[in-house]
C-alpha cells in the first residue's frame, strides 16, 4: 500500500495520542477556570442579617511566629493573644498604658510594695468549660521561665526579671512578690507573657502551634500560616461580648497589595503596616475611612558617650540644637511620624517636652564652639543608618539630618549605612559613634523609655553612657509608688536629659489604618494592638 | 527500558550529586560570610551578652565554621534539614507548609506558558511574514522583556481594583480554607473531595497570578516554537502532505507542531528554574503564600537554616525536573539512542 508518511512517524504519532488527550484535558481545565470564575463573581444580593453571622476581615503585612505566649516577642503575635487571652489585668483600650481588672477582680499590695495578692473572678471558665482557678495561674507562671529559656530567651524576661516568687494562697487567690518596688508592676502584669492558660490544653514545655489560647473575647477557630487566622466569638466570655461573630486576619506580603485588596472589597480593614504612599492614596478614596494616631514607637539618635568628641555633653546637646524635627518628619519620614521632644512620648505618665524650644542653630554653634568646633575646624562625623530595617524612608531621614547639621557650617557629615544584622553588631560593639535607632516598648510605662536607655552601663544600645546623677534619678523613679512624686522625678529626668543628651529624641511613630466606611469600633491607642473585639459593621 | 537508557538515567542521576554538593557548599558559606550575627537579628533588642552567647551555642553558631559545615552535611545525608532558627520547628515542615501553593501556581503558569507559547508560535510560523506574524513576534519580545512584578501590578489594578473581576491576593477567599488537607493543592483537593465551591474559589484566585507568570514566560516559547515550526514546515513529509491535498491547518497543528514540540519539552525543563524564580516575585505581588514568600521572609529574619533548606529544596526540585525532562526527551523522540 502507498504510504504518505514513513511508518515510524505514524507509530510515533500513535504513541503521542495520549499526550494529545492530556493536552486537551488541561486546556479544557484552564478554559473551565475562566468560565467558572466568571460565574463566581460576588453578588450584591441582600442577605438575611438575622441568620448570617457577622464577619470582619482585617488585613496585615505582619507575619505570625508562634502562639507560645511565654516566648513571642512581636506586636502581631501579641495582638493575636490580645483577642483570645486575658491576663490578671488588661490594658484599657484607648489609654496610654492604663490597666483594668480582667481575670482578677481585685488585688491588694503589701505595705512594702513588693507583694501583689490577686483575687480571681468567680465562675469564669475557659472556652472548653474548664474553670479558672489558682492552679491555672500557677501553671501559667511555672512554665514562663523554662519555656522562654528553651526557645531562646525573648519575652519571658517580662516575668522572670521582675518576679521574685509567687504562690497559691487558696483556690481563687494568688500572690506575686516582685524583686523590687516597681511602680509599673500593673503594666508588666498586663503584658503578653502574663496571659493565663488552661493547664488541660497547654503542655508544660514549648507549645508553639497550640491555638487553645486562654480566656478572651474570641477563640481561634483555624489558622493557615501565611493565609489567614480565624477568630470566632467566645460565647462563654465573662466580659463584654465581642461585637462581631467572626474576625478573619488576612496575611499580605506587602502594603500595595493590601491597599488594593481594601479597595477591591476583599478586606474590611487595612492595618499594620500601610506604607505612607499607600495610605495617602487611600485618603479620600470612596467608601474608605482613614485614621492616624500616635504610636508607641520612638526614633532617636544614639551617641556613643565613650567616643570623643561625643563624650562631651556640650557636643551632644549642640548637635541636638542644630536639628529641626518638624522638617525631618515632613521631608524624611514623609509625614508618617510626629516630632518628639522627649524620650517619653506624649500621653505617658510624666511626659514633659523638654526639647521643645531647644532647636536653635546659634545656641548649638555656641556649644560646639565651646568644645572647639567652628567653621575653620568643623566637627567631622559619620552618621550611620540601616537602609531597610526601619523602612524605605531611612536614607531620606539620614539625608535631611546631614543637610541640617551641615547647614550650620560647623559640622561635616558622612553618611554610612549597613544592613540591619551588621548594624546591630557594630552598634553593640560601640563601633558606631552616631547612629539612627528605633524602639518599641516592652511595657507601657515611662520607665521603658528612660531607664533601659540611660541607666549605666547602657551597652545594648551602643551608647555606653554612664552618669551617677542620671542613675540616681532613674532608680528613684523606678522605686517610687506615689504617682505625684514619681511624675516630679520623671520631669527632672527629662530636664536633666537635655543637659546630658545621651540620646537625641527625634520622632514618634504614627499608627495608620484604613477601613471600609461601614466598619466602626476602631480604637487606636499606644498599645499598637487593634482591638478586634470592638470592631463591628 | 533499554539498557542504554537505564545507564543514562543512572549516570545522569549520579551527576546530580556533585551539583547539589557544590550548591549546598556555596549556600552555606555565602550565608555565613554575610555580615551580621543571626543571634542579634533574632533575639530581642536589649538581650544580654549571656543570652546571646547561649542562643549561639544552642544553634551551634559558636562552633568553628568547618565543624558547622560538616555537621550540616552529616544531617543532610540523613535527610535532616535542621530546625528553623526563628520558628523552632523542622525546616522541612516549614517548606511543606508553603510548597503546595508554589507548585499549584507553577503548574497553572506552565500550562498557560505552553498553551500560549506553542499556539501563538505555530500560528506565526503558519502565516510567516504576515502582519499576524510580525504582531506575534513583537508581542513575544514585549512579554519576554516585561518585569513580572510590573505585569502583576497592572493586572491587579486593572482586573482587580478597577474592573473587580478577580481577587488581587491570596489563594482563597477569607474563611474558605478547607478543614481537610490531602495534597495541599486546593484545586486538586477540591476535585478529589468534589468540593466545587472550593474549586471555583481556588481557580478564581489562580487566574491573575498564573496569567502574570505564564504570559511573561510565554515570550520565549513563542519564539522557539515559531523557529522550530518554520524548520519543520519545510520538511519533505509536510511537502508530501501538501501534495496529497491535506488541509494546511491539519498539517501545521497535527503533524508539524507535534514534531516541533520535542525541543520545546527540553526548554520546559530549563524554564522550570526560571519559573520558580518568577514565582518568588509573583508570590510577593499577589501575597501568594508559597516558598518564595517563605524565602523572602526568612532572609529578613536571618534564619540561616530555613534559607539553606529552602534553597536546597529549590535546587533539588530543579535538578529532578531537569532529569525528568532529559529522560522524557528520550521517550518522546525515538531517534535518540543512549
Amino acid at each position: 500500500m502507498f504510504e504518505i508518511f514513513p511508518r515510524e512517524i505514524v507509530n510515533y504519532n500513535l504513541e503521542e495520542s495520549r499526550m494529545r488527550k492530556l493536552f486537551w484535558v488541561l486546556l479544557a481545565l484552564l478554559a473551565l477556570s475562566f468560565v467558572l470564575t466568571a460565574c463566581g463573581q460576588p453578588t450584591d444580593e441582600p442577605t438575611d442579617e438575622s441568620t448570617e453571622p457577622t464577619q470582619i476581615i482585617v488585613g496585615t503585612t505582619d507575619s505570625w511566629s508562634s502562639f507560645e505566649s511565654a516566648w513571642v516577642y512581636s506586636f502581631h503575635d501579641w495582638e493575636i493573644t490580645h483577642q483570645c487571652a486575658d491576663g490578671l489585668l488588661n490594658t484599657t483600650p484607648g489609654s496610654a498604658g492604663e490597666v483594668e481588672y480582667a481575670l482578677a477582680e481585685s488585688y491588694d499590695v503589701s505595705a512594702d510594695g513588693l507583694t501583689y495578692t490577686f483575687h480571681l473572678r468567680e465562675g469564669v471558665t475557659f472556652p472548653n468549660g474548664d474553670p479558672l482557678n489558682a492552679d491555672a495561674v500557677m501553671f501559667t507562671f511555672d512554665r514562663i521561665g523554662p519555656v522562654d529559656a528553651e526557645l531562646g530567651e525573648n519575652a519571658g524576661f517580662l516575668f522572670t526579671a521582675y518576679v521574685d516568687s509567687y504562690e497559691k494562697v487558696d483556690d481563687m487567690t494568688v500572690s506575686v512578690t516582685f524583686a523590687d518596688v516597681f511602680p509599673f508592676a500593673p503594666q508588666l502584669i498586663a503584658t503578653n507573657v502574663w496571659k493565663i492558660l488552661n493547664p488541660n490544653q497547654w503542655s508544660t514545655g514549648p507549645d508553639e502551634e497550640n491555638t487553645a489560647c486562654g480566656i478572651g473575647p474570641y477563640t481561634i477557630e483555624s489558622f493557615t500560616e501565611g493565609e489567614e487566622l480565624i477568630f470566632v466569638r467566645n460565647e462563654s466570655y465573662y466580659g463584654t461580648p465581642a461585637e462581631t461573630d467572626r474576625v478573619i486576619v488576612r496575611y499580605f506580603a506587602d502594603s500595595p497589595t493590601m491597599a488594593l485588596a481594601l479597595q477591591n472589597g476583599e478586606i474590611d480593614v487595612a492595618w499594620k503596616s500601610l506604607s505612607p504612599a499607600d495610605f495617602d492614596a487611600l485618603v479620600g478614596a470612596s467608601g474608605i475611612t482613614t485614621e492616624v494616631a500616635g504610636g508607641t514607637e520612638i526614633r532617636y539618635i544614639v551617641l556613643n558617650a565613650q567616643t570623643p568628641p561625643f563624650d562631651d555633653p556640650n557636643v551632644r546637646l549642640g548637635l541636638a540644637q542644630l536639628i529641626n524635627r518638624e522638617e525631618i518628619c515632613d521631608l524624611g519620614w514623609q509625614g508618617i511620624k510626629l516630632p518628639l521632644y522627649s524620650m517619653v512620648p506624649p500621653g505617658f505618665l510624666g511626659h514633659l517636652p523638654t526639647y521643645e524650644g531647644t532647636e536653635d542653630v546659634e545656641a548649638g554653634k555656641a556649644l560646639l564652639a565651646a568644645a572647639g568646633f567652628d567653621e575653620d575646624n568643623p566637627l567631622v562625623m559619620d552618621l550611620w543608618y540601616s537602609p531597610t530595617h526601619y523602612g524605605d524612608t531611612e536614607p531620606d531621614v539620614a539625608a535631611v539630618l546631614k543637610q541640617q547639621l551641615e547647614a550650620s557650617g560647623v559640622v561635616q557629615v558622612t553618611l554610612q549605612f549597613t544592613e540591619w544584622a551588621a548594624y546591630r553588631d557594630a552598634g553593640r560593639a560601640g563601633e558606631l559613634p552616631v547612629s539612627l535607632m528605633g524602639w518599641y516598648p516592652d511595657y507601657l510605662d515611662p520607665d521603658n523609655y528612660t531607664n533601659v536607655f540611660a541607666h549605666s552601663p547602657a551597652a545594648w544600645s551602643g551608647s555606653y553612657y554612664s552618669d551617677a546623677r542620671m542613675d540616681e534619678l532613674l532608680d528613684a523613679q523606678a522605686g517610687e509608688l506615689d504617682v505625684d512624686a514619681r511624675i516630679a522625678i520623671l520631669e527632672e529626668i527629662q530636664t536633666y536629659w537635655v543637659e546630658q543628651t545621651p540620646f537625641i529624641p527625634l520622632a514618634q511613630g504614627k499608627l495608620l489604618i484604613a477601613y471600609a466606611d461601614d466598619v466602626s469600633g476602631v480604637v487606636l491607642d499606644p498599645i499598637a494592638n487593634l482591638h478586634y473585639f470592638l470592631l463591628k459593621k | 527500558m533499554s539498557p542504554g537508557l537505564r545507564r543514562y538515567i543512572v549516570v545522569r542521576s549520579l551527576l546530580t550529586i556533585p551539583m547539589v554538593l557544590i550548591l549546598v557548599t556555596l549556600v552555606f558559606f555565602v550565608l555565613r560570610v554575610m555580615p551580621g550575627d543571626p543571634a542579634l537579628a533574632i533575639l530581642r533588642e536589649g538581650a544580654s551578652e549571656e543570652q546571646l552567647a547561649e542562643f549561639r551555642a544552642t544553634l551551634g553558631l559558636d562552633q568553628p565554621l568547618h565543624v558547622q559545615y560538616f555537621d550540616f552535611l552529616f544531617d543532610l545525608m540523613r535527610g535532616d534539614l535542621g530546625d528553623s532558627m526563628t520558628r523552632n520547628r523542622p525546616v522541612i515542615d516549614e517548606i511543606m507548609t508553603f510548597f503546595p501553593a508554589t507548585i499549584e501556581l507553577a503548574v497553572f503558569s506552565m500550562l498557560i506558558t505552553v498553551i500560549v507559547g506553542t499556539f501563538a508560535g505555530a500560528f506565526a510560523a503558519q502565516f510567516r511574514k504576515s502582519p499576524a506574524d510580525y504582531t506575534i513576534r513583537v508581542i513575544s519580545i514585549i512579554l519576554y522583556s516585561l518585569p513580572i512584578f510590573w505585569v502583576g501590578l497592572m493586572a491587579q489594578m486593572i482586573f482587580g481594583a478597577k474592573l473587580g473581576w478577580f481577587p488581587v491576593s491570596g489563594r482563597l477567599d477569607p474563611g474558605m480554607t478547607p478543614s481537610y488537607t490531602i495534597t495541599g493543592l486546593y484545586t486538586v483537593d477540591a476535585l478529589l473531595k468534589g468540593d466545587w465551591s472550593l474549586l471555583l474559589d481556588a481557580l478564581h484566585h489562580l487566574v491573575l497570578p498564573s496569567l502574570t507568570l505564564g504570559l511573561v514566560l510565554s515570550g520565549i516559547f513563542i519564539r522557539l516554537t515559531r523557529a522550530n515550526m518554520l524548520d519543520v514546515l519545510e520538511q519533505d513529509y509536510i511537502l508530501a502532505g501538501r501534495a496529497r491535498g491535506i488541509r494546511e491547518r491539519v498539517l501545521v497543528y497535527r503533524h508539524g507542531l507535534r514534531n516541533a514540540f520535542i525541543p520545546i519539552v527540553t526548554l520546559m525543563g530549563l524554564q522550570f528554574a526560571i519559573l520558580l524564580a518568577g514565582a518568588i516575585l509573583t508570590e510577593t505581588t499577589y501575597s501568594w503564600p508559597g516558598l518564595g514568600r517563605l524565602v523572602v521572609d526568612r532572609i529578613y529574619d536571618r534564619d540561616f537554616s530555613t534559607l539553606q533548606g529552602s534553597i536546597l529544596f529549590f535546587a533539588l526540585l530543579v535538578a529532578a525536573v531537569s532529569l525528568f525532562v532529559d529522560i522524557l526527551y528520550g521517550f518522546l523522540d525515538p531517534r535518540i539512542r543512549y
